[in-house]
């Protein structure tokens, strides 16, 4: 098996990250978020674009740059 | 034979509504980590929801395009709704995942998975070929969870 990208602080941010999903869910409902640096970087309802934003913006590989998704809160996501 | 062990973790999010008439209600999701196979190594790790009510994972278009991944068929899933026209279309395929925390990971595991055609799901670890493969330990009053198995 390929090495796995397990980096510790990615993992971390991404963590910090979904601990403010409490914080962002009325600013991103239902959408993405990057978060660099306990930052969010860019948005948005697409994954790549957000992707994409995050990297131009931080010059950073997208693989050290969490995306997390924004609930809303309204959602049973088993019960669609 | 080794005990492995991957951690989860929980998130909590106020519930403004509900919280209306049951003071202090949380929104809280079991939460995991997971990769997949790309043509050149692995994907980023994403942070999925743990659904044991999903009887197979859901991967949004952004991720599962960017993977090594073999569609079987085109479907519609529903959910709470019995109507027809609300449903969301997806592509069952198979896919390679890993699972993992900072200190272990689960290895390459191949699973079908339904494959939706836009990103506006959460990635969601359905019970299909993943829960189904580990013991799920959920202890929320210790903030505990995780998935177990004997290598």
């Amino acid at each position: 098996m390929e090495t796995l990208p397990i980096d510790p602080k990615f993992m971390k941010e991404m963590e910090w990250a979904l601990s403010q999903q409490g914080n962002w869910m009325h600013l991103y409902p239902d959408e993405w978020v990057a978060v660099f640096d306990k930052t969010i970087i860019s948005h948005g309802k697409n994954i790549a674009e957000v992707e994409k934003e995050a990297v131009k913006k931080t010059k950073r590989d997208a693989k050290e740059i969490p995306v997390i998704f924004i609930e809303c809160g309204r959602h049973l996501w088993n019960l669609r | 034979m080794e005990s492995k062990v991957i951690r989860l973790f929980f998130t909590e999010i106020s519930e403004e509504e509900i919280s209306l008439v049951v003071p202090g209600f949380k929104i809280i999701r079991l939460v995991g980590k997971i990769a997949f196979k790309t043509d050149t190594g692995w994907s980023k790790f994403y942070s999925a929801i743990i659904d044991t009510g999903s009887h197979l994972s859901l991967i949004p278009k952004s991720i599962w395009e960017k993977c090594q991944v073999k569609k079987l068929k085109e479907t519609k899933i529903r959910g709470l709704s019995s109507e027809k026209d609300i449903s969301l279309s997806v592509s069952l395929g198979k896919i390679t995942c890993v699972l993992a925390d900072p200190l272990c990971h689960s290895g390459a595991l191949e699973i079908h998975s339904f494959l939706a055609s836009d990103d506006d799901n959460p990635l969601l670890i359905g019970f299909g070929e993943i829960l189904q493969r580990y013991k799920l330990v959920i202890n929320y009053q210790k903030k505990e969870a995780f998935l177990e198995w004997e290598e």
